[in-house]
């Protein structure tokens, strides 16, 4: 089934994925995000937050955000 | 005037919104007409130059033919740039603009996030407040992330969101930076800049808003406009003092930083040096740093390079004296001559000015100078046994 995913995680992309029926929101984002812990991220389905046990449904939207990004000082 | 968000002015705030990205994206195809435009125009131009170059060869006219042949490279080159300039543009990656309804739920989510969404209409600023925050101890309060709704896609626009600090806990080395990463109401956003440039050009505005504050809620010290550490003020490294940082002066000899009470700069190169790596120099008394101070090459002490090049150390003013005492012990009953012939005492008297015109001292390398000026056969030489029995000059 297909997904809006939109990663605010570096460049910042929304593109539609496609995802397995029955996949679980923690385990898409533990696919999504290399090497991140979900604790670290601000997680919304369809602009809601949802447990980490949901099961993703065809056309969600959903939004991975970054809770702690480094500033710098500008150039 | 702030006003919170009532649904009326939610649905024309996220209309506003809507039109300005509609409007961003039709400056971009804007943009792109205006480098296509430029590609054709070299185009015509070169097909021009193709017509009369074909007529140049067809009557045999060789030095025109030449000239079409330079245009025609010249026209090369600038085809070059402007396919490239009309490649970029057009290969910008399309950015799907929202409907007025998708920018009404962003709204809604951000009011949600951030417990509240405040609206300027004089300045058409949109508004969120985070909450307080604390970096590692260092309280810095609460901000408010404004976003300029009018300057979204404008390139020329100065600053498209601020934050500012709604109970400012500045640094004491600059007022204006109000969080690390922070400064004159200015987020640098590092890592989150890209994903932000994204977010408000698709019209996720609570994106955008959550992205800001993920960057205010951490701490980069690698990259900070004032660390945490020199939050409160730096202390000078001598006395301890608390400084700001107009009142910081950085010593280039031991690299540390010192209040005003404590640095001064070296009277030669100017360079800002604490008091206690300042010197004095023997010589001239001025205070200069390790790097101006050399050494006598004659007496090895120590001294600024000024005096050394000016051959001021007093080793090098003794050295005449003493050679001058030494000699003149040898011939107390020669008298010195003078180069009139007049003997010192002579010229003295003459002279009637009651002190001796050639003091003792000075004897010696008169007399020597004297013996060289003297007549040449008549010259009796003299030697070491015979000084005080034979007269110097005839």
């Amino acid at each position: 089934m297909r997904i809006l995913f939109i990663n605010n995680d570096g460049g910042g992309y929304a593109d539609y994925v496609e995802v397995a029926a029955g996949t679980t929101v923690d385990k898409f984002v533990s696919q999504q995000i290399a090497g991140g812990k979900a604790e670290d991220y601000l997680i919304r389905v369809n602009r809601q937050p949802v447990p980490r046990e949901y099961v993703l449904q065809e056309g969600d939207r959903v939004t991975v955000t970054p809770t702690k990004i480094e500033g710098a000082v500008a150039a | 005037m702030e006003n919170a968000l009532s649904g009326r002015r939610l649905w024309q705030v996220a209309g506003a919104i809507r039109d300005r990205l509609h409007a961003v994206r039709l400056s971009r195809f804007h943009q792109a007409q205006g480098q296509i435009q430029g590609l054709a125009s070299d185009l015509a131009e070169l097909e021009s130059v193709r017509r009369r170059l074909s007529l140049c060869v067809a009557r045999g006219w060789i030095a025109a033919a030449g000239s079409l042949m330079d245009e025609a490279t010249r026209l090369f080159r600038s085809l070059n740039y402007t396919s490239k300039d009309a490649e970029l543009a057009l290969n910008k990656p399309e950015v799907q603009i929202p409907n007025v309804r998708d920018v009404l739920e962003e709204l809604l989510q951000a009011e949600e996030e951030f417990e509240g969404l405040r609206y300027y209409p004089e300045d058409q600023i949109l508004a969120v407040k985070t909450d307080a925050i604390e970096l590692e101890g260092t309280y810095l309060g609460d901000f408010e992330v404004q976003l300029h709704i009018a300057a979204l896609g404008d390139p020329n626009f100065r600053s498209l969101y601020r934050v500012v600090a709604l109970d400012p806990h500045p640094s004491s080395r600059n007022d204006a930076v109000t969080h690390p990463h922070v400064s004159e109401e200015r987020l640098c956003a590092g890592d989150a800049g890209a994903a932000i440039d994204t977010a408000l050009a698709g019209g996720r505005i609570c994106d955008f808003f959550i992205l800001v504050r993920s960057v205010l809620t951490n701490y980069n010290r690698d990259s900070a406009y004032v660390t945490l550490e020199d939050w409160d003020g730096a202390a000078c490294h001598d006395c301890g003092s608390m400084m700001g940082e107009d009142d910081t002066y950085y010593c280039t000899s031991c690299d540390n930083d010192f209040c005003g009470e404590c640095s001064s700069c070296c009277s030669r190169c100017d360079e800002s040096t604490c008091l206690g790596c300042l010197e004095q120099c023997p010589v001239c008394e001025d205070s200069v740093c390790g790097g101006c101070m050399t050494r006598c090459p004659e007496c090895g002490e120590r001294l600024c390079r000024r005096c050394r090049e000016e051959a001021r150390c007093p080793c090098l003013e003794e050295e005449p004296k003493n050679e001058e005492v030494s000699d003149d012990n040898d011939s107390n009953s020669i008298e010195p001559a003078c180069p009139s012939g007049r003997s010192a005492a002579e010229g003295g008297e003459a002279d009637g000015a009651g002190s001796n015109r050639y003091p003792d001292e000075a004897a010696a390398p008169v007399a020597a100078q004297a013996a060289e000026e003297g007549a040449g056969e008549d010259r009796t030489s003299v030697h070491a046994d015979g000084l005080g029995q034979t007269p110097l000059l005839p």
